[in-house]
């Protein structure tokens, strides 16, 4: 299993990787506890916020769907990196991306670590319950492409019986990992390429345990570094050898 | 002074457009599992700043496919529509904002003879006005009538756009 370990793609289709880390909130942790956060970050992480949306919180009952956005404000996000690192600070848990381009692994887990470091001094010793590992990748083919199964092992079929033509898709499969007692969320969607010529696919890749009572830094990186093992697995077995070849 | 909080004033993700589906839905377990599958599909692109700015871009490309389709006079007062270089000039604005992970809170025609994309935090409001005849406007204003007016390319460049709207806005 060395191979998925170190296998790196100079062309790698990464848009996105995520490290979410969920806490158990403890009372004394509130909005004011992250006010001064951006003084202890890194230097370069800038504040950001009202230009970019958080959550929503939907009801649905009596077959009428109503939608707010989230009064409760849960947390903050900060921008660094030359614009490619977002870590979130919530009430609740600890998010950091690295948008693209994806350098390596190591320097995507250390800088989360980093700032998780950060995050654990202000909001204290807590157990963590929820881990997630999850990369955004987004496939541009070109729009000639004979089928998308040429380049995607895992794909929704169509019907021989039916015309073949696709205007969009969206689908998402979740996959226990029993050895692991996690789960894996595939969610692969057509969306707007970035130019007329190709076609893009979204292949989104989480990987995440629940139910969990980590305590230590150390519990909680080799839980990551174990996700990361089984994210590439999942990815190796989404792609083709022509993809292989494409982000090689 | 206190960082800005996370949680935006407005329905980014325009969740009236899920309403169709939604209403026809016939049995009370496949409600629940459209709504566990909704939760599940927002919390997904809240996580994600690549999706959220991708979807974001989504929404203001079908403002923008709205708003092209406006004739002259179409707010009743005489106002010019948008023409196709003035649609083309802010949808390349727009995907420049978003690769500095800036979306828009909304798009509207503009009463001038333009498109004018809205920003907006707290008090604070900003909105880049590209006219019809081809100049391109940054105006950042607030509620004490504070007003700033700046045209593109003569007093700061595309590039300098997005970071004026972040020093502003916050």
């Amino acid at each position: 299993m060395l191979w998925l370990k170190d296998r790196h793609y100079a062309k790698a289709p990464i848009k996105e990787a995520i490290i979410d880390i969920q806490i158990t909130k403890p009372a004394t942790v509130n909005l004011e506890s992250f006010e001064n956060a951006e003084t202890r970050l890194p230097p370069g992480y800038k504040e950001r916020t009202g230009l970019l949306v958080a959550e929503l919180q939907g009801h649905f009952a009596d077959g009428q769907f109503t939608a707010a956005t989230n009064q409760n404000e849960i947390g903050y996000r900060f921008v660094g990196g030359q614009g490619k690192h977002v870590v979130q600070f919530r009430v609740n848990g600890f998010t950091f991306s690295r948008l693209a381009p994806y350098e390596t692994w190591v320097q995507f887990r250390d800088e989360a670590k980093r700032l998780w470091d950060v995050y654990h001094a202000i909001v204290g010793s807590q157990s963590v319950p929820r881990i997630g590992l999850r990369f955004i990748n987004q496939l541009d083919l070109a729009a000639d492409l004979r089928d998308f199964r040429d380049f995607i092992r895992c794909y929704p079929e169509v019907s021989s019986d039916l015309p073949q033509q696709l205007a969009g898709f969206f689908m998402q499969l979740q996959l226990p990992q029993v050895d692991l007692g996690a789960m894996v969320v595939i969610t692969e969607a057509m969306v707007a390429p970035p130019r007329p010529d190709v076609v893009s696919v979204v292949l989104d890749i989480d990987v995440f345990k629940e139910g969990l009572n980590l305590e230590s830094d150390e519990e909680i990186w080799s839980t990551v570094e174990t996700f990361r093992l089984r994210k590439n697995l999942v990815f190796e077995g989404c792609i083709t050898n022509t993809t292989r070849e494409l982000i090689s | 002074m206190p960082a800005a909080l996370l949680s935006p004033p407005l329905d980014s993700f325009h969740l009236e457009r899920f309403k169709p589906s939604i209403h026809r839905v016939e049995t009370p377990n496949y409600d629940e599992r459209t709504g566990r599958f909704r939760e599940d599909f927002l919390l997904r692109l809240a996580r994600s700043t690549f999706l959220t700015i991708k979807y974001g871009l989504i929404d203001a490309e079908e403002a923008l496919a709205r708003i092209s389709k406006l004739g002259n006079d179409w707010n009743s007062y005489g106002a010019e529509a948008p023409c196709p270089e003035a649609i083309q000039v802010s949808r390349e604005i727009l995907q420049e904002l978003g690769e500095a992970l800036i979306l828009p809170t909304t798009i509207v025609a503009s009463a001038e003879g333009g498109v004018s994309v809205y920003f907006m935090n707290g008090d604070r409001n900003a909105y880049v006005e590209s006219d019809n005849s081809g100049v391109q406007t940054l105006v950042m204003y607030d509620q004490q009538g504070n007003t700033d007016v700046l045209e593109l390319g003569s007093d700061i460049s595309r590039a300098e756009l997005s970071e004026r709207l972040l020093t502003y806005l916050g």
